[in-house]
């Protein structure tokens, strides 16, 4: 798939003369260094190349053993939950963290007159709501999170009155108090990343008669995403991990799964072998689609 | 010369024009009036407040006393009059800052859409006019980290043309170049001075100042010390601290 634009771009970086080589008399000309084979030596990825044959390995080992099958097919029936909870929240957690990034990059100062002294106050109410958010959140560990919202704040919610389309340990709650947990740490992330924007970008938005939401929209954001990628793909690789903790909610995803069937027959050696080959089969998905990402932002803007 | 002054429309007014930064005074009282069409160059040592001044003329910084009246419309603190006067008024930094996310097409297009909401179709045919004005319709669609500094420093011109700007603002727009860019840019700016638009230009090219200005301001901490038409103030310069800074840089 190549853009009108990039094909132009293309184009014209193919017109490009290559200069000539200088020749001085006396001095004998630079010889380009010679492209050895040797070179892709170094370039190839060889872990990728080592990890999809060790993955070849062990399907076919799986495929090929009757009890490694059918451990694969029980704990298989989790990784539904699993995805589910660790793209749910993760989701989420963008939309959270994105938001009280953005709401904690630019404190408010007193407003001028009566309608931006208002809005200027809301926006100091909201400031320190999401400061308290962020610093109460990340400083929890995220098992006391869950437990709390499965056990504690859901039920008090229905006793409150409040009408619950789901259960107290029932995925969504899961999926909305990981959300929490992890927004509070990508807010930092997205707040870091906008604090790496140079103040001239701000400065010529402003000159060119931009205002406040349109310079964040167009000129912040996606400048922030492209730094904040690597993290961010960092974090999502820790919630495909932290999503086991649902099952202190008896969630049946992987790992609760792999708890009941080892507990039941104590071959625990077997079950976490094929425990760990699919959370790790997810979790490099995960990283591989991150560096994918990473590097086509990369060649889009040089 | 420009040539094209309309002494009737004083589109520039700043009267009694006072800034702090904190405890540090940066202007005093500076009045200045700058009429339609004329080209002002201001030259002054490092830290006399030229930055400032101009900047305070589009509200990136604040004055704290006095009056500045851009194109008859007050300079305060309600948001109206000020986005009014950005839309009259067209920026270029030292630094060009350029927006690295779009291509030269997008810099130049964006605020047009955005803020003067003109169709896509619109925008582009602006952008590629004055692209070709700049002499860079042929790098459009590269990112601006794909040109040279005199190239992107054209994109910031031309960026800030689109918006169909009465009054341009140049803060050392070729200080950061490498000397060979530096002619490049000086020629899209004397030949906007031609086409008779007010432009306000910081900067340390004396030659420029010669040949285009109408009229060069001399600051030194904070005041407008002397004012006079170029050859005038290089010339026969009055004060004290003008005839030591020339001396220091001539
Ligand atoms: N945001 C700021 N906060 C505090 N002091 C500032 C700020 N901006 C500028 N100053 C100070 O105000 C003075 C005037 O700065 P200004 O940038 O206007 O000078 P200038 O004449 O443009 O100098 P230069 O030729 O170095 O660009 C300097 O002493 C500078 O240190
Ligand atoms: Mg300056």
């Amino acid at each position: 798939m190549v853009s009108e634009a990039d094909s132009q771009r293309m184009r014209l970086a193919e017109d490009v003369p290559i200069a000539p080589a200088l020749q001085i008399e006396g001095i004998p000309p630079a010889k380009p260094r010679p492209v050895t084979p040797f070179i892709y030596v170094y370039r190839f990825p060889w872990w990728i190349l080592f990890l999809v044959v060790v993955g070849i390995y062990i399907v076919l080992s799986i495929a090929g053993d009757p009890e490694y099958s059918e451990y694969f097919r029980r704990l298989s029936a989790g990784v539904n939950i699993t995805l589910q909870v660790s793209f749910g929240a993760y989701a989420g957690a963008l939309v959270i963290g994105l938001f009280t990034g953005i709401v904690r990059s630019y404190p408010p100062g007193p407003g001028q007159g009566l309608i931006g002294g208002t809005i200027n106050f809301i926006r100091l109410i909201l400031y320190h709501i999401v400061t308290l958010y962020v610093e109460l959140l990340r400083g929890m560990p995220i098992a006391t999170l869950l437990v709390f919202g499965a056990f504690a704040f859901m039920p008090a919610l229905r006793q409150a009155g409040v009408d619950l389309p789901f259960r107290g340990t029932s995925i969504e709650t899961a999926i909305i108090f990981l959300a929490l947990a992890y927004g509070a740490f990508l807010s930092e992330v997205f707040r870091a990343g906008i604090q790496s924007i140079p103040k001239g970008q701000l400065e010529a938005a402003r000159s060119l008669g931009m205002k406040g939401y349109q310079t964040i929209k167009y000129i912040v954001i996606p400048q922030t995403f492209k730094v904040v990628i690597p993290p961010l793909g960092n974090d999502f690789i820790a919630m495909i991990k932290d999503s086991s903790l649902v099952m202190l909610l008896a969630l049946n995803d992987v790992s609760q799964l792999a708890k009941k069937i080892s507990g039941s027959n104590f071959d625990y050696i077997d079950v976490y072998l094929v425990v760990a080959f699919i959370y790790l089969s997810m979790t490099l998905t995960g990283s591989l689609f991150v560096k994918i990402l990473e590097q086509r932002l990369k060649t889009k803007e040089r | 010369m420009s040539g094209h002054i309309n002494r009737n429309n004083r589109i520039i007014q700043c009267y009694g024009v006072n800034k702090w930064f904190g405890k540090f005074w940066v202007l005093k009282d500076i009045n200045l009036e700058v009429y339609e069409g004329e080209v002002v160059v201001v030259i002054g040592p490092s830290g006399s407040g030229k930055s400032t001044l101009i900047r305070c003329l589009n509200r990136l910084e604040e004055h704290q006393a006095g009056e500045i009246i851009i194109d008859g419309i007050l300079l305060d603190n309600n948001t109206r009059n000020v986005s009014a006067i950005r839309r009259e008024v067209g920026m270029v930094f030292q630094q060009f800052n350029l927006f690295p996310h779009r291509t030269v097409l997008g810099n130049v297009m964006l605020a047009q859409r955005i803020v003067r909401r003109r169709s896509k179709q619109e925008a582009m045919q602006t952008a590629l006019a004055l692209l070709d004005r700049v002499g860079i319709r042929d790098q459009a669609y590269k990112h601006p980290g794909q040109l040279s500094g005199g190239q992107q420093q054209r994109v910031a011109i031309a960026r800030a043309l689109a918006m169909n700007p009465r009054i341009m603002l140049f803060d050392e727009p070729t200080s950061a170049l490498d000397p060979e860019m530096i002619k490049e840019v000086l020629d899209v700016m004397k030949e906007l001075a031609r086409s008779g638009m007010t432009m306000i230009v910081v900067t340390h090219e004396m030659g420029f100042a010669k040949e285009v200005a109408d009229r060069v301001i001399f600051m030194d901490s904070g005041r407008i010390v002397e004012t006079n038409t170029p050859n005038e103030l290089f010339d026969n310069p009055k004060h004290p601290r003008l005839q030591n800074f020339l001396a220091q840089i001539l």
